[in-house]
């Protein structure tokens, strides 16, 4: 995972708990860094160990830990010099949504080393899109679920999100219902 | 009319996805398709206008050599058009088909800002052009390079910050060092009064009782004095304020200084020295002297406490290693010893070999830890070797700058020594050796050996063990009246006396020095029973000090070596007093630290102060309770000639005293 993630869990944890809290957790987690390098490749397990410890520090489920995160992606990027670029990615829920995949990869073309992502979107109608997504990480599909709420979020949109069946290679799936 | 010019090969689906930027201009150079994208930018009314209107040729800056280029289907050529409505470059390949120019081309990126402006988005790039790749990378570059500098900013406020709390935790130390020097000088005022108070005490007539309470007394307070110049070193050491000061100094000397504080506890207790110097062929090295005493101490006294029974072994080595000359000393005894586990931390500070030890022994803990800071300081380093119930082995090493090698004393009187031990014997020949001295070592007392000694009819010294002296009394009608006798024996076992011989006394251990010094004639090496030489008898001696305790302890002593003495309770008492006196005094002792005017200012009057005149030439001794080096120097800096820290040791007094009259002759 890519230090741009680690820092946008800290930056989370911060504003929202303080830094003190996030000193705690890094602490506990075990970690030396205080600091993340935003395209440095980190093992996942920092990633995963900081979310784990987070979850058992603030008392909240690891799954609402990540959908919130997830959500805060969006607002983290934009903030940390991303925001033009996501403009380009798209200016609708809809647009957005169908360049999931052409952005991640991108940064796939880019930094080899990192794994980003991918993304099947079908647009079932014009306010449905089926979401699929595949990753070789387990068990961050709420973080999916809660980037979807950001982007509805970004465009103020209301929309519903419907867990569907998965098959093959697919770690989630999401029927994306927009209001 | 867009739709009209497209070949069945290129169908409008294909074109709209593939080329968003695709410009068609007909054999007129008329536009007459463009794709989505542009035809987005621009709008409609580009249709039918002719290409050099809409776009402005940047190379090849010439339109004749551009059509020539797509008439020539080359495909590698870079050619670079401006579109003058959103001013985008635009850049591909143009190729000629059915008298049509096709213009395969996307705008130039530079950065993402100016595509935005333009309302571009991914969808406007197909994955082949790597347009959005490009975006991508540029943009995670730009904010690596961005982050990377928002880390270096925290680091250089990290660093800022460390820096502010190290100037502070500097400015505390300074704080703290100053602090525990004033409460230095505090303490040892009260306690200057009680010790000095007890050693005029001992020399009463007392109960056995009395001095043995007496004795008590003494050591708690020459006890609460270690632990504050323990306490006062480590302030320092930790303040990085402890200054390495050398000088000449004996080494020989300096070792017997040592042994002599301890010899007396290490004999009661049942415990005998051993000293073998005779590696240390030198008398003059530039050292800080009372540090390595300090070292010397901290060991020795270790050593006493922790054995019961049994023999301590000083070892001294004068070596050369990478060209420096090093002073190597080990310090053996047969005690306790220690585990291995409490030797890795043996020189931490406040540690001691075992929880109860403070309880059981007494100290601070900071001895060993000062002691090695004091090698360290001094080029060399200290190591342990224990083992549990055989004993502790304590070496160190400091750096000797300069050395003079030993030089002969051809004048010294011929020496006879009689004792059993051969170990001792041996010792002396070996520093008979190192100052060319005759020596005669013989393990019993012979007629003959004393005939042959007397009959040399020079003067000379016959030191006997006193565990024979009774023999050698018998046999005290063969003696000369040019021969001295000694007895030589543990400082409790002296036979202190002979109904038939005149002789003086030598305590164990034998060293070179007290034999050089036996053998010159000087009384250092006697053991002294109380009584002071009679050299300061007459001397007559200003006592420059505010505090009436520290005036009856020092009026005490100094009636005791005989001296006259004259009291002023501050600076300008002084100057009044030197000024109505027209004979000069011979030592001026001077406090520092005084109410109206202080030592230093006193010192300087005294000097430069035209009425003063005839006492410029007395010797003024500071007597302060200042132990700092820094306060040494600006003693002499003010112009005194001598420096005495209380609380003021009889001996040490008199040693002064003497010295400055022998200077001032």
């Amino acid at each position: 995972m890519y230090g741009l993630v680690n820092s946008a869990i800290k930056s989370l944890v911060s504003k929202e708990f303080g830094e003190e809290v996030w000193s705690d957790i890094v602490e506990r987690a075990g970690i030396n860094e205080h600091e993340f390098i935003d395209m440095q490749s980190y093992p996942d397990d920092v990633t995963y160990s900081l979310i784990h410890v987070a979850s058992e520090v603030l008392n909240i489920p690891k799954n609402n830990i990540l959908k919130t995160f997830g959500e805060y992606w969006l607002v983290y990027t934009g903030e940390v010099g991303y925001a033009g670029l996501l403009d380009m990615v798209g200016s609708n829920l809809d647009d957005f949504l169908s360049n999931l995949d052409t952005i991640h990869a991108s940064v796939e073309v880019s930094f080899t080393e990192l794994k980003p992502p991918i993304f099947g979107v079908n647009r079932l109608s014009k306010n449905q899109w089926d979401v699929r997504y595949f990753s070789e990480r387990e068990g961050l599909g709420a973080m999916l679920e809660g980037l979807i709420v950001g982007l509805a979020k970004r465009f103020k949109e209301e929309i519903t999100i419907e867990s569907l069946p998965t098959a093959g290679n697919e770690k989630n799936r999401f029927l994306v219902t927009r209001l | 009319m867009r739709s009209s010019v497209i070949t069945p090969e290129l169908d409008s689906e294909t074109i709209e996805k593939n080329f968003p930027f695709l410009v068609v201009i007909d054999s007129q150079y008329r536009i007459c398709f463009i794709g989505k994208s542009l035809l987005r930018i621009h709008g409609e009314d580009i249709i039918g206008d002719f290409f050099g209107n809409i776009f402005s040729y940047q190379r090849p800056s010439d339109p004749n050599e551009l059509f020539k280029l797509a008439e020539n289907n080359k495909t590698n050529t870079v050619f670079i058009c401006k579109h003058l409505k959103s001013g985008l470059r635009f850049r591909g390949g143009i190729t000629k088909k059915n008298k049509f120019y096709y213009f395969f081309w996307f705008p130039i990126v530079t950065n993402i800002e100016s595509l935005q402006a333009k309302q571009l988005t991914f969808d406007d790039f197909p994955s082949y052009s790597g347009v959005n790749d490009y975006l991508v990378l540029l943009k995670t570059q730009q904010n690596a390079i961005n982050s990377t500098l928002e880390l270096m900013k925290k680091l250089k406020q990290h660093e800022e910050k460390l820096e502010k709390a190290l100037a502070l935790s500097e400015k505390a130390s300074v704080l703290k060092s100053e602090f525990v020097a004033n409460m230095s000088h505090e303490i040892r005022t009260p306690i200057n009064g009680v010790i000095g108070m007890l050693s005029l005490l001992e020399k009463k007539e007392l109960s056995a009782e009395c001095k043995n309470m007496l004795n008590i007394a003494r050591n708690s307070s020459n006890a609460l004095l270690g632990i504050i110049n323990d306490i006062l070193d480590f302030s320092k050491i930790e303040a990085d304020k402890l200054d390495i000061v050398k000088n000449w100094a004996n080494p020989h000397e300096l070792v017997d200084e040592a042994i002599d504080t301890i010899i007396y506890q290490a004999n009661e207790q049942g415990v005998t020295l051993e000293v073998d110097l005779t590696n240390v062929k030198s008398l003059r090295c530039f050292i800080d002297q009372n540090r390595v005493k300090q070292i010397l101490l901290n060991i020795l006294s270790n050593a006493v406490k922790f054995t019961t029974n049994g023999s301590i072994f000083i070892h001294g080595k004068l070596e050369k290693k990478h060209k420096k000359n090093i002073l190597n000393v080990s310090i053996k005894d047969e005690g306790i010893g220690m585990r291995p586990e409490v030797l890795e931390t043996i020189f931490e500070s406040f540690r001691q070999a075992e929880k109860n030890t403070s309880k059981v022994y007494g100290g601070t803990g900071l001895g060993l830890a000062i002691s090695r800071k004091l090698c360290r300081l001094m080029g060399g380093d200290i190591k342990v070797e224990s083992y549990i119930g055989k004993g502790t082995t304590f070496s160190f090493s400091v750096e000797v700058s300069e050395l003079l090698p030993a030089e002969a004393c051809p004048d010294l009187k011929p020496l006879l020594y009689v004792d059993k031990s051969s170990s001792r014997r041996v010792l002396v020949e070996k520093y008979s050796e190192v100052l060319n001295i005759n020596v005669l070592t013989a393990p019993k007392v012979c007629a003959n050996i004393i005939t042959y000694f007397t009959r040399q009819k020079k003067p000379s010294t016959i030191v006997i063990s006193s565990d024979i002296f009774n023999e050698f009394e018998q046999l005290s009608s063969l003696l000369d009246s040019n021969v001295s006798v000694y007895q030589v024996s543990d400082i409790n076992k002296i036979h202190r006396e002979s109904k038939i011989i005149e002789c003086g006394h030598i305590a164990l251990p034998i060293s070179l020095f007290k034999i050089k010094n036996l053998l010159q004639s000087n009384s250092d090496a006697l053991v002294q029973d109380g009584n002071y030489p009679p050299s300061l008898d007459g001397v007559k001696v200003l006592v420059v000090e505010d505090n009436i305790i520290n005036q009856q302890v020092v009026c005490g002593t100094l009636e005791g070596f005989g001296v006259k003495y004259s009291v002023a309770s501050n600076g300008l008492e002084a100057i009044d007093i030197l000024e109505s006196q027209l004979v000069p005094f011979d030592i001026i002792l001077m406090d520092c630290r005084m109410p109206l005017m202080d030592g230093y200012e006193t010192t300087n009057l005294i000097l430069t102060k035209e009425s003063l005149q005839n006492h410029c030439d007395t010797p003024i001794l500071a007597l302060t309770a200042d132990a700092y080096d820094d306060e040494k120097k600006r003693c002499f800096q003010a112009g005194m000639s001598g420096f005495l820290t209380k609380p003021i040791m009889p001996e040490e007094l008199q040693k002064a005293l003497l010295n400055a009259i022998n200077r001032s002759l």
